[in-house]
């Protein structure tokens, strides 16, 4: 990391996904239930990567052989909340930044000005851009959410662990007495974590030993995505399968390793 | 006063300090960039405090409980109801865009008549219910003449419509074809069994999955999935192609659609050698007997192509499990042969989980309220494509559908014989290939705009019921009181005044108030009834699984993928369904079709070639994909595109598989099945 901005801090709180990609079976509810919560318009055309918007893609992967022996998997990618985001150290606006107790990278669309370095400066092509205004088909912008405002044309946008949810977590636990920095698993779960029908997306808090994901990324198979960079997500996977853990560093076949 | 140089240079330092520190311009550019954010023609969000209500939702291939969040009328998302034994809490990707799809443009809102031109015209309600009751009056007179084919196997409303249809003197009422209605056959006819067969997963700790798509779209997929996820369900899969059940496998063997009831009679025939005590159950001896010279895993394997160990490990799995459970079905639901479920079902009671903790439960029929009703066990003896391909379709002369879409799924052989009826009427909540076929299109309620229930669908592991309230209002009336006046306009009287009417008598059957269940409770029943007579072998089965209908491999076998994402026959592809279907998925306007390595360098094809695919019953284009997970001399294509629905969301994407499927029957059973198909592929 030497070389880069970083901006990292300690927080109590890391909010953080486990995915089981052993138990994903790509169905996409997650993905479709994210869209809908932060009123993400719907595609209306295949692959139309300009007026195409997702905070969370699954990713196909094989294994490259044939017969017998070829596999597949799947693999969600949301947004993976970078210790060291690299997206914050180049906001020259500082509309995305992580300062918050949670430890969530945040996205002030208002403070936003398109420039589009954080989607440059992003490992994991996990942020997107407006660059249109959102369409909904006639009458289906009746169906919005009053979680997430509309984000206009010339905006970048990303997953924020559905944020509105943590807020509102933390406000009832205010409201009964607890500690908002001391939530219980089930008292803020994202979308998809909540839709996914198999329970392959595990959420909580990192730092908290209560919480199944604090257990799960000790596993010996559990990993992250490009992890040679540095910058720490707060997304981990896990996977049995030993072709899966290898392609998540991205290495190419025969690659020369320096060192 | 003088101003000098020096005075200039102090106004503009002081002036650019000041500003500085004044918040000011600072407040001013947040504002504009605030207010540069909030353009008129950007959808604003609504606010309201959010409510949370109980509904199931039936526009997919299982209906499952849900709650759905609304903002004040409007719905807005939909979440897991994790207590309803349909779901446990999941939901599944058209579930969870319910919301916006209750607004989508191909919602059929109004009724609807075609002209003489063929064209459709606005029409009151009371005009439609008026040209139906005209066309039931005119059936009372002549027996067999009006159609009924019903899209919900669960719902209530099947006892009014076949009360009102068999009192004028009709016995045609059907469900869309499905792997239910296959499974029935296997159990009730074949097997000696009794009610329906559920699968209680609850208590599985391994599964067996043949051909379908056990976690994706078979039976209630919702709850499979959260089944497998929550116990950790080990699944061995064998089917034609790398599904995403068999992504989460922990073995999957390759073979054809057509081999699979041999791969299983092969782990019979291996277990029967390897096992001391056969279960004492009629036709046991007889049984082992024909296995073993006639599925003997060595020549299977050779025949099927695939290998003995794989045949061995499988069996050798099943008998050490605790609680293992044999699961066949389609690859895409009612398509495939009876033989295949025939012989899981077999395998079952071989390996005695019939009424057993993680096996097979004999689930009792559903309560019948109303006497003149078409009980449901006959409803799904009675064989659509029976009809069609017999002399009494001629004698029809109205075809009532009921929110389903047989004019998409189904084979064209089966459509043609349905178009040919002179005055078609469809119920549907969508303007899809069905309603476009009729004459008269009357708007069925959206699931959340009616009263409904819903009695234990296919799959489910115990008898359930639930009920849907009406959380949103509307002015669509629900066909089931429509049919309840119109019986009465006509002096029948079916015994009940209002759809809520059966709605509160089954719940009170259950013993639960309706209220509760409208909340989201739901019954379910745990005492199994026990089977009567239940056989394993005897000379009819035997008569079956002696011919062999896979000798026909003329060409590619064609492997129809249904998967949830892709959405349903009734609704097509919905909104976000473009935002979870990848490239590799949809070639524009042409399908994709995959082949194995081996197939394509055999049929000299590349990555992305343009190649036509034919049958005797009709042809479609679509772009090649390699893919290894498909088995060797097959073509795997996607359905669920090809749609002719008018919406944004189903324009030029695709073609439609159901063109190529060609029906055959197998002649032991009498049961119709097409798939596979056998294809030719050509480049063009």
């Amino acid at each position: 990391m030497s070389g880069l901005m970083q901006i990292h801090h300690e927080f109590k709180v890391r909010w953080g996904m486990v995915i089981d990609i052993d138990k994903c079976t790509g169905c996409g509810a997650c993905v479709v239930a994210c869209q809908a919560e932060n009123n993400i318009p719907p595609a209306t055309k295949p692959f139309d990567r300009l007026r195409t918007v997702h905070w969370l893609i699954i990713y196909k992967l094989t294994n490259g052989k044939t017969g017998k022996d070829y596999d597949e998997a799947y693999l969600p990618r949301p947004c993976m909340q970078c210790e060291n985001p690299l997206c914050a150290s180049v906001c020259p606006v500082v509309a995305t930044t992580k300062d918050e107790e949670g430890g969530i990278v945040s996205q002030i669309y208002p403070r936003c000005i398109g420039c589009r370095y954080c989607m440059a400066a992003c490992p994991y092509h996990a942020r997107v851009f407006n660059w249109y205004d959102p369409v909904w088909p006639e009458g289906m912008e009746k169906s919005l959410t009053p979680f997430v405002s509309t984000r206009p044309r010339g905006v970048v946008e990303k997953c924020t662990f559905c944020h509105h949810r943590f807020q509102r977590a933390k406000e009832k636990a205010r409201a009964e007495g607890k500690d908002p920095l001391d939530l219980e698993e089930d008292a803020y779960q994202p979308a998809c974590a909540e839709a996914c029908p198999t329970g392959a997306i595990y959420f909580g808090n990192l730092n908290n030993p209560k919480h199944k994901v604090a257990q799960l990324i000790k596993s010996k198979y559990a990993f992250r995505l490009l992890e040679k960079l540095g910058t720490e997500p707060q997304v981990y996977y896990i996977s049995r399968r030993k072709w899966v853990r290898e392609q998540a560093d991205n290495e190419i076949k025969h690659q020369k390793q320096k060192g | 006063m003088a101003f000098h140089r020096r005075d200039f240079i102090k106004f503009v330092v002081g002036g650019a300090v000041g500003s500085l520190f004044t918040p000011i311009p600072w407040k001013l550019a947040d504002d504009i960039s605030i207010w540069s954010q909030n353009w008129p023609w950007i959808p604003r969000i609504p606010k309201g405090e959010i409510i949370k209500k109980s509904s199931v939702v039936k526009l997919g291939n299982t209906p499952y409980g849900i709650f759905v969040n609304l903002v004040g009328k409007r719905p807005c998302t939909i979440s897991g109801n994790e207590k309803h034994p349909l779901s446990l809490g999941g939901i599944d990707p058209l579930g969870a865009s319910s919301c916006a799809l209750m607004y989508s443009p191909s919602r059929v809102k109004n009724a609807k008549l075609k002209d003489k031109n063929g064209k459709f015209r606005d029409i009151s309600i009371d005009r439609a219910k008026e040209i139906l009751m005209l066309k039931l009056k005119a059936s009372q007179s002549k027996k067999d003449s009006i159609l009924f084919v019903s899209g919900d196997d669960t719902s209530s409303c099947n006892e009014i419509f076949s009360a009102l249809i068999s009192l004028l003197g009709s016995k045609l009422y059907f469900y869309e074809p499905s792997d239910r209605q296959k499974y029935f056959k296997a159990w009730y006819d074949l097997l000696n069994g009794s009610g329906e067969t559920g699968f209680d997963i609850e208590n599985s700790d391994l599964l067996l999955v043949a051909g379908c798509n056990f976690l994706d779209n078979w039976g209630t997929y919702v709850r499979n999935q959260k089944l497998f996820g929550k116990n950790n369900v080990k699944i061995y899969f064998v089917g034609p192609y790398k599904n995403n059940t068999s992504v989460v496998s922990k073995k999957s063997v390759l073979i054809s659609e057509r081999d699979i009831y041999k791969f299983l009679f092969a782990i019979v025939s291996y277990l029967t050698r390897i096992s001391n005590n056969l279960s004492p159950i009629y036709g046991i001896e007889d049984f082992t007997e024909f296995l073993a010279y006639k599925y003997n895993p060595l020549l299977v394997a050779k025949e099927i192509g695939c290998s003995v160990s794989d045949i061995k490990e499988i069996a050798i799995a099943l008998k050490k499990a605790k609680s293992p459970l044999v699961i066949a079905g389609s690859t895409t639901n009612g398509s495939g042969d009876i033989k295949n479920i025939l012989a899981a079902l077999i395998l079952n009671i071989f390996l005695d989980r019939i009424n057993k903790k993680g096996g097979i439960r004999c689930i009792p029929n559903p309560p019948q309220i109303i006497s003149s009703s078409i009980p449901h066990t006959e409803i799904l003896k009675n064989d659509l494509i029976d009809l069609i391909k017999s002399k009494k379709i001629s004698k029809v002369k109205t075809a009532i559908f009921y929110e389903t879409n047989p004019f998409y799924s189904l084979p064209k052989e089966i459509r043609a014989g349905l178009v040919n009826i002179p005055f078609k009427i469809c119920f549907s909540p969508f303007m899809n290939e069905t309603a476009k076929q009729c004459d008269l299109i009357i708007p069925s309620p959206y699931f959340l705009e009616k009263l409904d229930d819903c009695f234990t669908p296919f799959g489910s592991g115990v008898a359930n019921y639930s009920v849907a309230d009406k959380i949103v209002d509307s002015n669509i009336p629900n066909p089931a009181d429509l049919f309840i006046d119109i019986g009465k306009k006509l002096g029948i009287n079916l015994g009940i005044s209002s759809f809520s009417d059966i709605v509160k008598t089954k719940s009170e059957y259950f013993g639960v108030s309706i209220n509760k269940l409208k909340q989201g409770y739901v019954w379910t029943d745990n005492t199994n009834e026990i089977p009567y007579g239940l056989k394993i072998w005897d000379k009819t089965l035997e008569d079956i699984f002696s011919s062999d209908n896979s000798n026909k491999k003329n060409g590619l076998e064609l492997i129809p993928i249904s998967i949830s994402k892709v959405g349903s026959d009734l609704v097509g592809l919905y909104p976000f369904a473009l935002d979870v279907i990848y490239e590799d998925e949809i070639g524009g306007k042409y399908s994709i079709a995959y082949i194995n390595p081996t197939t394509a360098q055999n049929y000299h094809l590349n990555e992305n070639d343009l190649v036509k695919i034919k049958t005797e019953s009709g042809e479609i284009r679509a772009k090649i994909k390699i893919n290894s997970g498909v088995i060797s001399g097959a073509v795997a294509i996607l359905t669920g595109f090809g749609r002719d629905i008018d919406d944004v969301f189903n324009k030029d994407i695709g073609e439609n598989v159901s063109d190529l499927f060609s029906l055959k029957r197998d002649e032991k059973t009498g049961s119709f099945y097409w798939s596979p198909t056998n294809v030719n592929v050509s480049k063009i």
